[in-house]
């Protein structure tokens, strides 16, 4: 797997993965997340167009780059996304996916990441909601 | 071979010029020139042999002459080498025995002058300063070879300390692989051991399960229990990740579920208790899909959560897949709360629903290619009906054949419920 990493801008700055290959361990995803979070990174856009299949260990890192991001967003609060978790209507605002392959997103679907991460089709459209 | 008498003039220089018979006055120098005999030797020419008989001893004026023990034995080592004004191979002359105490070999192109026991004896017995001078060089050389034996003696203890320090982590090594080895058979065991020792008998319904760990224990669980009202309690689960952490998560995971299901009205509300206390604890980044339903042999009904857990798989007896209600859900342990849906599947007679984990559809080939769920459909609903564990065996028996020699990626579960 390799992850190229480019800086866009929506409403707010926004980091760009672009990941290459199966999402088969979580490490990796997540040093290269934590290293762009330390550098300021807030808002992660996952390009997942070249991911042939996402396994477990895949989801296990997208529940933490969905964590790490949360922490910097005191914001929102916790009850209400615990209740939009719960009702299947909370949305991240800070992590979404863009274009999965279909493999990746049966895997998405199927654990049901598709309830609390937006994913689009469309790079400008995935830009323009953070 | 040359007399030295031949040669006088160019012989005297070069004898006023070796250390030994710089004490000499002229008439013993000529005297001590007719005895010698100037050699050649080409380069490696071995001169003696240690323990061959040696009768004469040489002085080197070119060249050089290595001075070598244990010649060709795996202890050869170079004593030294001497080089022009030096002597070699007084020892045989001075020891008595008349033995070589070690091998010599030219080193280089080579002049030497050869003098005869006889006329080293009588030398020395008409030159007391040239057996005094040869007397400090021998002390000196004695000092010398102790001094290098002292060292080596040195050096080979450090070496044999070192390899006594390395042996000893390595044995300690060995030691902790095997307590390692031998804890994680112990844990796969009493992993084993949490998973049902029989399927409950249930009237019109007959299970089938099995469990293959990727490592000594794995994330993986299935479990079968009666619950009131003669309905049976079904769960297959699978924690994100493998190995020991993976197996203590699993651990807790089916105990708490078990638990739960015991004094829960339904699924879903079993799952919800299950999700809280699994979120509590706070382990960060595992959670569990899990499949947890309740058949009830009245109604040949199962009511079921997926939570993030892959779909079941149901066909009729011709083989024909039926459809199978899927409902929103999340694995548990990732939230507080969480949405769970429940659903339900009438199973019809002649119906066989399987649960299973990802490691069945991930299960990757010598190409890495995956099983996929289309494949596993395939193998699964094909053959239609058939008895519950033989189904199990043989779509175990094709993953097998799909991963060739490929190391299983993943813990592997089937847990299969036939309506009879």
């Amino acid at each position: 797997m390799e992850i190229a990493v480019t800086q866009a801008q929506g409403r707010v700055p926004v980091t760009v993965f672009r990941i290459t290959g199966p999402i088969t361990s979580n490490v990796e995803l997540e040093a290269q997340a934590q290293a762009a979070y330390d550098a300021g990174a807030r808002n992660l856009l996952l390009d997942l167009s070249e991911v042939p299949y996402i396994a477990t260990y895949g989801l296990r890192a997208l529940h933490f780059i969905y964590t790490l991001l949360r922490t910097s967003a005191p914001d929102e609060s916790d009850a209400a996304v615990r209740k939009g978790i719960g009702d299947g209507t909370f949305m991240s605002p800070h992590l979404k996916l863009l274009k999965p392959t279909p493999h990746a997103m049966e895997a998405l679907k199927v654990a049901g990441y598709d309830m609390f991460l937006e994913i689009h089709r469309d790079y400008d459209k995935a830009l323009s909601t953070f | 071979m040359t007399k030295l008498s031949a040669l006088s003039e160019r012989v005297a220089a070069l004898l006023r010029n070796v250390p030994l018979f710089a004490e000499l006055a002229p008439d013993e120098l000529a005297h001590l020139a007719g005895s010698l005999r100037l050699l050649r030797y080409p380069a490696d020419t071995l001169l003696f042999v240690e323990g061959d008989a040696g009768d004469r001893l040489y002085i080197v004026l070119e060249g050089g002459v290595a001075i070598i023990k244990s010649l060709g034995s795996p202890d050869e080592r170079l004593v030294n080498v001497r080089g022009g004004g030096e002597f070699i191979g007084e020892m045989s002359l001075l020891t008595g025995d008349g033995r070589r105490t070690a091998s010599a070999r030219v080193h280089g192109d080579s002049q030497l002058l050869e003098l005869t026991s006889a006329d080293f004896e009588a030398l020395a017995a008409s030159t007391p300063s040239l057996a005094l001078q040869m007397l400090r060089v021998q002390s000196r050389r004695l000092r010398d070879a102790h001094d290098r034996t002292i060292r080596d003696l040195h050096e080979k203890n450090d070496r044999l300390a070192q390899a006594y320090a390395e042996l000893q982590a390595a044995q300690a090594q060995i030691i902790a692989q095997e307590t390692l080895r031998r804890e994680l058979r112990l844990a796969r065991d009493i992993q084993q051991s949490m998973l049902p020792r029989a399927l409950p008998p249930l009237p019109g319904f007959e299970f089938g399960a099995r469990m293959l760990p990727a490592q000594e224990v794995g994330g993986d669980f299935y479990d079968l229990f009666p619950l009131e009202g003669g309905r049976v309690g079904i769960a297959v689960g699978d924690v994100c990740g493998k190995g020991v952490p993976a197996a203590l998560y699993m651990a807790l995971t089916s105990s708490l579920l078990r638990a739960e299901a015991m004094r829960s009205v339904t699924p879903e509300q079993a799952l919800r208790s299950l999700n809280r206390q699994l979120s509590s604890r706070g382990v960060e980044s595992l959670f569990v899909t899990v499949l947890y339903g309740v058949l009830d042999p009245a109604d040949s009904t199962f009511t079921y959560v997926r939570a993030g857990h892959e779909y079941p798989l149901a066909w009729a007896r011709n083989g024909e897949v039926l459809h199978v209600p899927q409902g929103r859900s999340i694995p548990v342990g990732l939230f507080p709360e969480a949405l769970l849906e429940q659903a339900s599947l009438h199973l019809a007679s002649g119906t066989t629903l399987l649960l299973f984990t990802d490691g069945v559809t991930e299960a990757h080939g010598a190409q890495h290619e995956l099983l996929g769920h289309e494949r596993l459909n395939e193998l699964a609903c094909r053959g239609g009906a058939r008895p519950a564990a033989a189904l199990c065996d043989e779509l175990l028996a094709a993953l097998a054949a799909h991963q060739g020699s490929s190391p299983q990626a993943d813990d592997i579960t089937l847990l299969a419920i036939r309506a009879l």
